[in-house]
């Protein structure tokens, strides 16, 4: 078991090595001057300089990707000299020495995501920070829906397979999946937030934590919660249903169940005890891997509703081309579907000691 | 081989005619794949990206008409027919709307039109003695109103199919170019090409598709060309997976067995004897990309990083339009979302059809 999630691990570090690399080359291949853009207007030749030098800029792509790699290394190098672009400024890395040899420290350490361009001295892990949160909730909030939701229509719709009702479910599960998440989120905001305003009292937009009329207090608003998950919530409740009616009705065709239908159980008991917990299998699985790709997914409905996440974030740095912002938004996103990757192949390992084996 | 595999797909396709929403998502997809290839044949506005601009009568509602002054174009494009068929009319015609004229001689006296009860201004213009000048002046009416500066709004729903379309085509190209190579020689040779190309799948796999479409536009500059190509480089994870997993599941088959005994060369065994073979995964998962890559693609240009104005997108429409909604004209942003929706379940609902046709499990 030990050697089996250490190997994972040092795959995962693999990819997410290779992800920082993408990312990096990416955005270093830009025809714009970094430098320039952080000085916006204001730009002469001395601060330019300055500015360059301060940020490695003006040395050759591959220094800079190294520099980049020791950033984002929680193991990194650093020199002790303070014209380097790697000393160790304590403004700059939140580190632990581990040991000096000559002018070069060894130091463990959070990740280094560089500064905004746009929002001066602010850390990018900072800005993550403040907004991951927000986004966490909404995207858990979107899964309990389209969970619940998804389990209970799929299997309805199973139970009453090529019925009228059936047919609905599955129609409106296609448009599910069709329907872009902007689009959703605009007509969503505009019926229940503007037209419906009266009835469910609603907002077109607004953030988990909102200041008071007074603009003295921040309140938390779950109020706000509602409109933005159940937006986010229709495409992965599109796939459950889809998943959750599929995998029941192979699980209704297997011989356990003419067993327990034989053993004379009620049909209710057959399908709450025997057939649910079997066909949930599929759906757990699509489930973890949604997770992240929601937290991506996000963006869109965070813009429309004006939730102060990480998607918003990431859409305000796409128009101020704030680079290092989107490439610190990509970076943790990518690593969080790694390591609920980890997890979730680890449970498996853990329920099914056959995947061990190979 | 050729005469089971015939029947084989016969029988596929006798099963997808059966399949009623297949079949009718079907013609759609090709009703609408004519309407984009002959836009500029069915719109009302024909010019280049439907551009024709009245601010004065911006945002008017569906069935809206009114008579427009139409004046002959000061500069000559020439431009033949085939040209102005497919990329639009160059030679555009200056369109004013107004709400009454009258005629003396060869000027024109007319009143701009001007919306919401205020007088529009009187003016006149001079017309080439050669020309009637009442065939300047005709009644336009515009089946689903104007869009935000003007423009008619079902030229625009037109032309922007093929945006939608043409990234489609493109995107799932490119995924397969690149998804089937990937995928043959990984899942074919196994070893320490299979893991290098598997570390290459699951890095892109990691990267949300929508950032790292994000990232590739940023690198190749904001563009439609740049999107195409964006979409297709993300999209070939999906491909190279499936076609590895085929391989690899039927590499021991004894066919292949037998075409190796023969002395065939790796390439020959992949390309004639393998990959036929798998032809019906790699179909429907084009079938799914293609919708995903019309989705993907609108939702760039809703954030401005897709097609580029003039050109008319369907994402792009509801970016412009979306802040109507509330202003009681719901419909400028409704429409085109109403298009991207339709198209999408159209391609879905063919994958799903063809899926259950070829029997080919999810």
């Amino acid at each position: 078991m030990i050697s089996y999630f250490l190997n994972k691990t040092f795959y995962a570090l693999l990819t997410l090595f290779g992800v920082v690399t993408v990312i990096f080359f990416l955005f270093n291949v830009l025809p714009g001057d970094p430098a320039q853009m952080m000085l916006g207007q204001n730009e002469d030749s001395e601060q330019l300089a300055i500015v360059k030098q301060k940020y490695g800029f003006d040395k050759p792509i591959s220094i800079q990707y190294l520099y980049y790699l020791n950033d984002v290394s929680p193991l990194s190098l650093h020199s002790t000299s303070r014209d380097d672009y790697t000393y160790l400024s304590p403004n700059k890395y939140a580190a632990v020495t581990l040991f000096t040899v000559g002018n070069t420290t060894a130091v463990l350490k959070l990740p280094y995501l560089r500064e905004s361009f746009t929002k001066q001295g602010k850390k990018v892990s900072q800005v993550l920070a403040e907004t991951l949160p927000n986004t966490f909730v909404l995207a858990v909030s979107a899964i309990i829906i389209a969970l619940i939701l998804g389990i209970v229509l799929g299997v309805v719709s199973a139970l009453y397979k090529n019925t009228v009702l059936d047919k609905i479910i599955q129609i409106t599960s296609t448009i599910g999946m069709s329907v872009p998440s902007f689009f959703s989120a605009i007509i969503f905001a505009w019926i229940f937030g503007f037209v419906l305003h009266k009835y469910t009292n609603l907002e077109m937009t607004g953030s988990l934590l909102e200041l008071d009329d007074f603009g003295e207090t921040i309140h938390i608003k779950w109020k706000n919660l509602i409109l933005p998950a159940i937006v986010l919530g229709i495409r992965p409740l599109a796939v459950v249903i889809q998943l959750m009616r599929n995998s029941l009705l192979e699980v209704l065709n297997q011989d356990y169940i003419r067993t327990a239908r034989a053993k004379g159980l009620s049909e209710y008991q057959i399908i709450r005890k025997h057939a649910i917990k079997n066909a949930m299998n599929p759906v757990v699985t699509a489930i973890s891997g949604w997770f992240a790709s929601m937290l991506a997914g996000a963006v869109f409905v965070e813009y429309i509703f004006g939730w102060n996440g990480l998607g918003k974030e990431i859409v305000n740095a796409l128009n101020t081309l704030d680079l290092p912002v989107i490439m610190g938004a990509v970076l943790i996103i990518a690593l969080l579907f790694i390591i609920i990757n980890i997890f979730v192949d680890i449970i498996y390992a853990w329920l099914d000691p056959k995947v061990k084996l190979q | 081989m050729s005469t089971p595999s015939n029947s084989l797909s016969q029988l596929a396709l006798q099963k997808f005619k059966k399949n009623f929403w297949g079949v009718f998502s079907l013609c759609f997809i090709i009703a609408v794949g004519i309407i984009a290839v002959f836009a500029y044949a069915f719109a009302p506005d024909n010019s280049q990206n439907a551009n024709q601009m009245h601010v004065s009568i911006a945002s008017k509602a569906p069935g809206f008409s009114t008579t427009m002054l139409v004046l002959p174009s000061q500069i000559e494009h020439h431009q033949n027919f085939v040209d102005a068929l497919f990329f639009g009319e160059k030679n555009t015609t200056t369109e004013i709307p107004i709400t009454s004229y009258s005629m003396t001689g060869n000027t024109i006296h007319y009143m701009e039109y001007a919306s919401d009860g205020l007088i529009g201004l009187e003016k006149e213009v001079q017309v080439d003695p050669t020309m009637d000048p009442h065939s300047l002046i005709r009644e336009q009416r515009f089946l689903l109103g104007t869009d935000k500066y003007g423009r008619d709004l079902l030229s625009r729903v037109l032309v922007g199919a093929r945006i939608s379309f043409s990234i489609g085509f493109v995107a799932v190209f490119i995924s397969l170019v690149i998804g089937v190579f990937m995928g043959s020689i990984s899942g074919y040779f196994g070893g320490k090409i299979d893991a290098f190309i598997m570390w290459i799948i699951n890095v892109t796999w990691s990267i949300p598709t929508l950032l790292l479409v994000i990232a590739i536009t940023l690198a190749l500059g904001k563009g439609f060309w740049q999107v195409f190509i964006a979409v297709g480089l993300t999209m070939w994870v999906e491909v190279a997976r499936v076609v590895r997993g085929q391989i690899i599941s039927v590499k021991e088959n004894q066919y292949v067995t037998a075409a190796k005994a023969l002395g065939f060369s790796n390439f020959r065994i992949i390309t004639k004897h393998i990959l036929p073979n798998i032809l019906a995964p790699i179909i429907v998962i084009s079938a799914a990309n293609f919708a995903a890559a019309i989705l993907v693609e609108s939702g760039l240009s809703f954030l401005g990083i897709g097609a580029q104005p003039p050109m008319a997108s369907w994402g792009a429409m509801i970016k412009d339009h979306y802040n109507y909604i509330i202003l009681g004209k719901p419909y400028l942003a409704i429409i085109p979302g109403l298009c991207i929706m339709f198209l999408v379940m159209a391609f879905m609902l063919v994958g799903n059809a063809l899926r259950d046709a070829l029997d080919v499990k999810a």
